[in-house]
């Protein structure tokens, strides 16, 4: 039987690679519209709003306007899914309804963008548009594009599928092959998918049938830039990102050269407010981060046991920062003899999939005083000033 | 005693006493004759050569390194943390006497002095210069620049930068002999010492079918003449040490080129952080299409977590390499990815200094694979680029 340690660190690393390739996939478009369609708006961030007064947080838009106040026909509001399988292996008859019952209402999710919306943040000077001659496009990975298909063309009577805006069915995946890497966008071939409205991908990826393909040269910059996509992120994501990136930026070099004077495995404390940190990421990174993303990985490391709440109320914590990298788990998932194996890993991603899997080896140490520590740290396991 | 030293006009009698006493101890070591110090740079070097010759194992060496700021805020932080220090200004060089202290760890890490003299090369490179054993440099001189990551850089030399020194001494008709020397051999993941004499072309073509990279070197330059010009050692970290020779050859054509590499690198690496949405990327370009193969990203991934006092996110591995690194030294991050199966993408983050930037290509093309690192060209796609016939 697995163990519920590997299944748990094979599940955030899951969360982890998912979410990231939902961020390339909005890159990627990001770079197609930027360097291709020279007008057009994208709203990788905010909300839209129904005339119902719903917000919707589809995962990007594509508009260009003539008029600055409505988007032009052909603008499109994505979605991108990555679906469960409709079809597990070994499932009995009620599994099988089951399992294609949840498939069905993820795959009708989309299904509320069919209404005029208009785009109501505050977020890079994008105007607010109203979307009302729109498609609907849903991304979805190669391997599960048929089921949908099959689904949609069951579910959506008219022909080309249009639920009061028309929906587009495209599929992508990651080519290697013998020419460079590359995400690669198809329109998925049948009669009942919705050909673009946007002339450019309708003539392109319709009418000639050319596969869209963005290379990481040009994507990857738009990723570095946002960090994030229009979905909540992770706690994992969250995780890896404040620790080797934001923390630390919090304290002028002068107090980190201070530090590190001493001893690389010896930590630091970094007092930080919620706010602090919501901040520091909306103005240097320009990247969505709520501040219930920041309060929710804040408290994910006082669970670690790497950071200590001072103030509830004034939401500030104290995070004992160090190089974590290096920690001793047990080892990786698939190994034999897993429980007896200790294993290092100096990849962030994987420090902390174990850390919240909770495959931490060395019980944590007994509270000593807050601050620098006099005595020589173990190695790899500097005391942390928490209780057991 | 009184002081004829200029700097010392106009100082209290007890400051005059101080400064007697470090002048004493740092011309000590260089000179009989304390109470003249050398009026210039030019004197100065040959002062120390004088003495390095008198000294068993004598040398006089030298370590340029890469300046953001005015030197009055770097000779402040001599004096923070472990680091204490007594400075002499005079008209073209500075004297100082640096210690560091013995941390409070345990007695294995002893309190270390060392006697320098510091100059200003030319634009951001200024230079340590003494006649102290390597030791003693290492753990003063050299870790004052590392504790001061934010300002101050070592200069990496790669292996095809001293090669490209070498070959330029070549031209000039000298010929250069390698004694003994240390490599990294990327295969093996070892360091090697060789003690084998040899044409320097001969082992910087062994260096390469062993996918090697140099440490340091033991070089021998003689003149056209065949006589022996200098004999010496220099560090890939830019520390040069001159055993015997023609001291003010060696500064012109080893140490000033050092220098250059230095202020050129500075170029490259300095004003790189992000401004919000605006990047600054830099590019790492190498041979035989590296990348082609899968393998060789976990590879730059486990050379990029070798990397000392720093730790790695890995968002991508494969096919597409994408690394977040970041440099405990002072909080510099970078993200790094690969743009084609020849090429890195290093993009600096909201801090990103010189010495992390050095420290990171060094990391990769020391223990990856050789580079050249230059800033990203701008190249947007054609339009054909995105749909593919």
């Amino acid at each position: 039987m697995a163990d519920p340690g590997d299944v748990a660190e094979r599940e955030f690393l899951k969360e982890f690679n998912d979410y990231d390739q939902t961020v390339d996939v909005v890159s990627c478009w990001q770079a197609f519209c930027h360097f291709r369609l020279k007008n057009a708006h994208f709203y990788c961030f905010g909300k839209f709003r129904t005339t119902d007064g719903a917000d919707l947080t589809p995962d990007f838009a594509l508009a260009e306007s003539a008029d600055g106040a409505n988007a032009d026909s052909g603008s499109l509001i994505c979605d991108i899914k990555k679906f469960p399988n409709p079809y597990p292996v070994g499932a009995d008859t009620k599994q099988q309804e089951l399992a294609y019952q949840i498939f069905g209402t993820s795959v009708e999710d989309i299904f509320k963008y069919a209404v005029p919306l208009k785009y109501v943040s505050d977020r890079d000077s994008l105007p607010k548009l109203v979307f009302s001659e729109h498609d609907i496009v849903l991304l979805t990975p190669s391997e599960i594009v048929d089921p949908v298909y099959t689904y949609l063309a069951s579910k959506i009577e008219s022909k080309p599928f249009n639920l009061g805006r028309p929906l587009v069915l495209v599929e992508y995946f990651y080519s290697q092959g013998e020419q460079l890497e590359r995400y690669v966008f198809k329109w998925k071939q049948g009669e009942a998918n919705s050909p673009f409205l946007h002339t450019v991908l309708r003539e392109q990826m319709v009418t000639k049938g050319l596969p869209l393909v963005v290379y990481p040269k040009h994507f990857l910059e738009y990723k570095i830039r946002y960090v994030l996509c229009n979905d909540p992120a992770p706690t994992i994501y969250l995780l890896v990102f404040l620790w080797l990136e934001v923390f630390l930026k919090t304290l002028s070099p002068d107090q980190i050269e201070s530090w590190q004077t001493t001893s690389s495995t010896r930590a630091i404390e970094i007092e930080l407010s919620v706010d602090q940190v919501h901040s520091k990421l909306e103005t240097e990174y320009s990247a969505p981060f709520s501040k219930n993303d920041v309060r929710r990985a804040l408290d994910k490391l006082v669970e670690l046991k790497r950071a200590a709440v001072k103030d509830r109320d004034k939401e500030v914590y104290v995070i004992q920062f160090y190089n974590i990298a290096g920690r001793v788990f047990r080892d990786f998932p698939g190994e034999q003899d897993g429980l007896g194996h200790k294993a290092k890993f100096k990849e962030y991603s994987r420090v902390f999939a174990r850390l919240l899997a909770k495959k931490e080896i060395e019980p944590p140490p007994p509270r000593k005083r807050i601050g620098f520590r006099r005595g020589r740290a173990p190695k790899d396991y500097p005391r942390l000033p928490f209780p057991e | 005693m009184a002081c004829d030293f200029p700097c010392c006009v106009g100082t209290s009698s007890a400051d005059q006493l101080q400064i007697i006493t470090i002048t004493r101890i740092i011309i000590g070591c260089m000179s009989t004759d304390f109470t003249n110090p050398p009026r210039d740079r030019s004197q100065l070097m040959d002062m120390l050569y004088a003495s390095a010759l008198r000294e068993p194992l004598g040398n006089v060496r030298f370590l340029p390194f890469i300046l953001k700021r005015e030197i009055d805020r770097f000779l402040s932080r001599l004096d923070v943390g472990r680091f204490r220090s007594q400075v002499m200004k005079l008209d073209e060089y500075y004297l100082i006497r640096l210690q560091r202290q013995a941390s409070e760890l345990g007695a294995q890490d002893e309190t270390v002095a060392g006697d320098f003299a510091l100059f200003h090369i030319s634009d951001a490179v200024w230079c340590f210069c003494s006649i102290e054993n390597t030791v003693t440099v290492n753990k003063t001189a050299i870790a004052a620049i590392q504790q001061y990551a934010s300002q101050a850089s070592l200069i990496y030399i790669s292996t095809r930068e001293f090669r490209r020194i070498f070959d330029r001494l070549a031209e000039q008709k000298q010929r250069i002999q390698i004694v003994q020397h240390s490599e990294y051999n990327r295969q093996e993941s070892n360091v090697n010492y060789l003690r084998e004499t040899k044409d320097y072309r001969s082992v910087f073509a062994e260096l390469a079918s062993k996918d090697a990279v140099v440490r340091r070197i033991v070089a021998e330059v003689y003149a056209e003449s065949r006589q022996p010009v200098a004999l010496f050692a220099f560090n890939n970290n830019g520390l040069l040490s001159l055993r015997e020779g023609a001291i003010h050859f060696f500064f012109d054509q080893l140490v000033a080129e050092v220098a250059r590499i230095g202020n050129a690198k500075n170029l490259i690496f300095a004003n790189r952080e992000r401004e919000r949405l605006q990047l600054h990327p830099l590019e790492l370009s190498f041979e035989d299409n590296i990348l082609s193969d899968k393998v060789a990203n976990f590879a730059l991934v486990d050379a990029l977590s070798s990397i000392s006092k720093s730790a790695i996110g890995v968002f991508h591995a494969n096919p597409y390499i994408h690394v977040l690194y970041t440099d405990f030294r002072d909080g510099s991050s970078f993200n790094v990815y690969s743009t084609s199966d020849s090429t890195l993408m290093i993009v600096p983050s909201t801090r990103a200094s010189v010495s992390a930037l050095m420290k990171l290509y060094r990391g990769i093309s020391e223990k990856f694979a050789d580079c050249e690192i230059a800033e990203a060209p701008r190249r947007p796609p054609t339009l054909g680029e995105f749909f593919e016939g």
